[in-house]
């Protein structure tokens, strides 16, 4: 009995007669690209029947949708066995030691549209724009003394959003991947296992899927910094580990800080239990912090210390309030890395320190430029270097059970919180119609209740708090300092 | 100025509820096996007598192996089949050490050797799909290998079991390596690397 592959039955169920004449031999073309596991095939060639469909639906003859979604684009990624494979960077060793099942350290990056997302174009969008990116399309592995980042054979899907966040990722079959795409309404988010990359490629990741995206709709932009060319074949100084470029300085301080304060309430079993955006004007944000002679990134952590300060354990003793705060290390070397390349310093004030705003801004100001400045990260990047050096022959069936019982308490335990600023997200002028805004999410943090990120684009600036506890002081507390500076923000989150 | 309270718009799904059991399943029977072994150790001590909570432990141990543990990385049918196997001999020479019956050098190798045949016809049988999994199996034949050197120079018992189980981890590295040269020398640079 010869069976018919589903994606041809979709085929004659979608298309007339006359028009599968016409797309016979284009996806002959497509089906002779692709060598993967027979489900896998399936699925990629109905992903081509279901955007041709779609560009049928809404009045693209057929023959431009079949021009649109070139064969070409898919090169041999999907045909030819990939064997490249890639260790871990400095900063990324940690994750896959640390994680359970509960705990990933993953984050999301999102881009929202004027529109709704048309899900058979993103999913071409993803099948192209993978391509581009080789280190992003593989799975993790174990080695005998680390993990390591191994080419994945397979179709990457883009689903609906039906889990909370950043929820782990299943990483033990064969070939699973090691990011997720999902859509709802008019969002598009990736969401990355950090052992890939840091904000900044996923950022770069998010731009070229959304110009890819925006391309197979019919609205085709020159590209632009940070976005790239699907056609370039991928640059090896992208997944290259920079740490090594770090120049060697003793830290001032290790890893083991004093233990920080936390917030009240006990962790929530589902993590994480709330997700709540402030959309900020960004214009009088930018107003307000200039006003104050500091920057938006000082002024945001005044007022997260403002906050915490409630919400935190009853006071006393000599444990501080610790915000971690992570920074981009490209900004000081010439770095054309994708991989992890940021590390990050720690701001904190004790709570009697902490008393109104203008009181606070100079000591959170010194601060801050006393952490993020290059001496300072040397340091730290100089430490992670060894100690990845001094563990190298540890094997990893050692290593791993002693990783993760001392991660959450040495990476969590001496943070009260994390801060995350992304920055401005820019976009080519022929793309910004199209885009409302972007968020980024901090995945569920280990002992910690709390997680915030700051990522802007156009008028937009959207600070995003990721909640482990049922205990609402921090965002209400926050909510009203910022109304009290007039940056009453649009409030958007789950239920 | 007026305040006004937060008001939050919902933009993300409604999630499927599952009930709490469901959500934490792995969590509970987790508990449950710690529950038991625990009560097995706590009858064992308050009732004297051989260690026999040992062997119940041990057993439960190796029930959790079997049914219920999935390693969050490469959770493969090789990586399976060492674990158990590795779960299992493990549990003899512990079963021997309590109850003294002296017979776990030879049981366990010959679960040993077992256990390296049928990971080994599985690895080579379906080595290009399996050939980015080989770690576990590779752990297993360095192991037969160390257990039939310490034989050889006299560190331990040289009886039969042990025999096969060095000639059968020489026999599939040497047949690896014959067959599939190039390709296992990649991954052997990938899982060796530091």
């Amino acid at each position: 009995m010869v069976t018919v592959h589903p994606w041809i039955r979709l085929m004659q169920q979608s298309f007339t007669p006359t028009e599968q004449a016409l797309l016979g031999p284009y996806l002959n073309d497509v089906r002779a690209r692709i060598d993967l596991h027979p489900r896998f095939i399936d699925s990629l060639m109905e992903d081509h029947v279901r955007a041709l469909r779609w560009y049928a639906d809404h009045g693209v003859p057929v023959s431009d949708g079949m021009k649109r979604l070139d064969p070409a684009q898919l090169g041999d990624f999907y045909l030819r066995e990939r064997t490249a494979w890639y260790p871990l960077d400095t900063a990324a060793k940690i994750y896959p030691l640390s994680m359970g099942l509960k705990r990933m350290t993953m984050y999301r990056l999102s881009f929202y549209l004027k529109y709704p997302v048309e899900p058979e174009i993103l999913q071409m969008a993803l099948t192209y724009t993978i391509r581009r990116f080789p280190y992003f399309a593989t799975t993790i592995k174990c080695g005998l003394f680390w993990h390591y980042i191994d080419s994945a054979m397979r179709r990457f899907a883009a689903r609906p959003e039906t889990k909370t966040p950043c929820a782990p990722i299943c990483l033990n079959a064969s070939s699973s991947p090691t990011f997720r795409v999902v859509w709802y309404q008019n969002r598009v988010g990736v969401e990355f296992f950090h052992v890939l990359t840091d904000g900044t490629g996923a950022t770069i990741f998010l731009r070229t899927l959304l110009h890819e995206y925006l391309r197979l709709l019919g609205y085709d932009t020159p590209l632009d910094e940070g976005i790239f060319s699907l056609t370039e074949a991928p640059d090896p100084r992208e997944w290259v580990d920079d740490f090594s470029l770090a120049d060697e300085r003793p830290a001032q301080e290790g890893f083991g800080h004093q233990s920080a304060l936390q917030l009240r309430r006990v962790l929530t079993l589902q993590k994480s239990s709330r997700i709540l955006h402030f959309d900020l004007p960004l214009p009088a944000l930018r107003e307000a912090a200039k006003e104050r002679n500091v920057t938006v990134t000082t002024l945001i952590l005044s007022l997260m210390m403002l906050a915490l300060k409630p919400a935190t354990e009853t006071h006393g003793g000599k444990r501080k309030i610790h915000i971690q705060l992570p920074v981009n290390m490209r900004k000081y070397y010439p770095s054309h890395t994708l991989r992890n390349f940021s590390m990050y310093c720690s701001i904190s004030m004790h709570p009697r320190q902490i008393t109104t705003l203008e009181n606070i801004l100079p000591e959170i100001s010194a601060q801050v430029s006393r952490g993020t400045s290059k001496e300072n990260l040397d340091g730290t990047m100089t430490l992670s270097s060894k100690l990845v050096r001094y563990l190298r022959f540890v094997p990893l069936i050692i290593k791993r059970p002693i990783a993760y019982l001392l991660y959450g308490r040495l990476s969590n335990g001496v943070f009260t919180t994390a801060f995350s600023n992304l920055g401005l997200i820019t976009l080519p002028e022929g793309m910004r119609p199209h885009v409302e805004k972007f968020d980024a999410v901090l995945g569920p943090p280990i002992r910690n209740r709390l997680g915030c990120s700051l990522c802007s684009y156009g008028e937009h600036a959207m600070f995003t708090i990721v909640e482990s506890s049922a205990f609402p002081v921090f965002e209400n507390v926050l909510y009203d300092q910022l109304c009290a500076l007039s940056l009453t923000p649009y409030v958007e989150g789950t239920a | 100025m007026e305040k006004t309270p937060m008001q939050v718009h919902v933009t993300y799904p409604q999630l499927p509820p599952h009930s709490f059991w469901r959500r934490n399943r792995r969590e509970l029977t987790r508990a449950l096996f710690a529950f038991l072994a625990y009560a097995c150790a706590l009858v064992n001590l308050c009732v004297g007598g051989i260690p026999w909570s040992l062997a119940a432990i041990g057993g439960l141990a190796v029930i959790w192996i079997v049914f219920f543990y999935r390693p969050l990385v490469e959770n493969t049918r090789i990586k399976k089949m060492t674990d158990v196997g590795a779960a299992i001999c493990l549990y003899l020479f512990m079963l021997d050490w309590i109850f003294g019956v002296n017979w776990s050098g030879f049981v366990a190798l010959i679960v040993f050797f077992a256990d390296l045949i049928i990971a080994g016809t599985y690895f080579l049988a379906y080595f290009k799909k399996e050939k980015r999994n080989f770690l576990p199996l590779f752990e297993l034949m360095l192991g037969g290998l160390v257990a039939i050197f310490c034989g050889l120079v006299g560190w331990s018992r040289l009886d039969w079991p042990m025999i096969v189980v060095g000639s059968v981890s020489l026999a599939l590295a040497i047949l690896t390596v014959a067959l599939h040269f190039t390709a296992i020398r990649r991954e052997i640079q990938k899982k060796i690397h530091w």
